[in-house]
């Protein structure tokens, strides 16, 4: 049997491979009324836009949508400071990270381009909270502060001269309390 | 796999020889488990065609509709499509990629699976991968992302490779050439599967 460095270099040798190919009759082409035979085919250009249509319809629920989750949010990080089991802890560090990604796919979608830039942050430092640190809180507490501004000024793309002030208090928290921590 | 933009081969037929898809046949599972994206993209994929999408919130849901659509039901009933998140509470869209390609039946194990990532990191793409996704959507979802991701699921179904250490779509683009020696080998012998139609080298 080749190792997987092997295979990946389709490197031979004298144990057997132990490759199987499986060619399988194209289904998905035969269900869209085509003939297998046939070349490529397109997706009716007017239903992709209409699809869109579907994105830009949605935006208004935006603001709502977000205050929904940044107060999911707020409820995840209470929960953790106030946990009790490793359990309870566990918990909490996995709502944070879900609203704090939630938060960040539906900016991103709307180009909310700061908004997206702390709930990536936040998603990727919630991974790494110990709340016994209090330093570790500072950040956090950064992160939720920041987001909220963010979205009571609601402020779209990068934000210009007050976005890069929210970033700084960020990169602050993190500079001083978490470098200095580890 | 591509990351965003999917490749096309060299021989692409003229936009007037192609033929217009209908996705109304289509049965798409969506397992995402943020409520807004999941409504989002469902609506996306019915305003594209698609004739029925079924969202569920978690592969623990995923892997209960499977089994009961892909393998208790008949095959006009079996899904066609998964489409999964790659962040999912619980157990996640790696893990749903493997169990289904690790499922001993052909109605669940080659399903054509999209992967939806919002990490553009080469080494998800390439875990993705390697669980067996066949192609990889990074987000922000968009109508004209969705819609090649789709397409290309469609047009170009690449063999299912079956070595010690993987299961699933061949992981070398058929339009790139592989610069080592192919060792794998047509035998004879014939291996079973449950689709009568379906051709196979070993």
């Amino acid at each position: 049997m080749a190792t997987d460095d092997e295979e990946q270099r389709g490197q031979t040798s004298d144990r057997a491979p132990q490759v199987e190919i499986f060619h399988r009759v194209n289904k998905l082409k035969k269900k869209t009324g085509a003939s297998p035979d046939a070349p490529g085919g397109y997706i009716d250009d007017r239903a992709v836009e209409q699809a869109q249509q579907v994105v830009k319809a949605m935006e208004k629920d935006y603001k709502v949508e977000v205050l929904r989750v940044l107060q999911e949010m707020d409820e995840a990080w209470q929960f953790i400071q106030n946990a009790v089991t490793p359990d309870e802890t566990a918990q909490g560090h996995q709502d944070l990270y879900h609203s704090a990604n939630h938060i960040k796919d539906l900016a991103a979608m709307y180009g909310y381009d700061l908004m997206q830039h702390f709930a990536r942050s936040l998603r990727d430092f919630a991974e790494k909270i110990d709340v016994d640190k209090p330093k570790h809180r500072v950040i956090v507490q950064a992160h939720v502060d920041v987001m909220w501004m963010t979205y009571n000024k609601d402020i779209k793309g990068q934000g210009g001269a007050a976005a890069d002030e929210l970033k700084e208090i960020v990169a602050q928290a993190i500079e001083q309390n978490f470098w200095k921590s580890e | 796999m591509s990351e965003d933009t999917p490749q096309q081969d060299d021989h692409v037929p003229a936009l007037d020889q192609k033929q217009l898809y209908s996705l109304r046949s289509f049965r798409v599972l969506l397992v995402e488990d943020y409520g807004f994206m999941a409504d989002l993209v469902s609506s996306m994929l019915r305003e594209m065609g698609v004739g029925f999408v079924k969202t569920v919130s978690s592969a623990k849901e995923a892997q209960i509709l499977l089994t009961q659509y892909n393998a208790d039901s008949v095959p006009r009933d079996h899904f066609d499509i998964v489409i999964t998140d790659w962040l999912l509470p619980e157990i996640s869209g790696a893990t749903l990629i493997s169990w289904i390609r690790d499922h001993k039946l052909d109605s669940i194990k080659f399903m054509p699976i999209i992967l939806c990532s919002a990490y553009t990191s080469e080494e998800v793409v390439v875990e993705g991968r390697d669980k067996g996704a066949n192609e990889v959507m990074v987000k922000p979802v968009s109508a004209e992302k969705l819609s090649k991701r789709m397409l290309y699921v469609i047009d170009n179904p690449r063999p299912f490779i079956k070595a010690p250490s993987f299961f699933g779509p061949d992981r070398r683009r058929q339009d790139k050439t592989f610069p080592g020696e192919d060792r794998r080998k047509i035998q004879a012998e014939e291996i079973e599967t449950n689709y009568e139609q379906d051709e196979k080298e070993t």
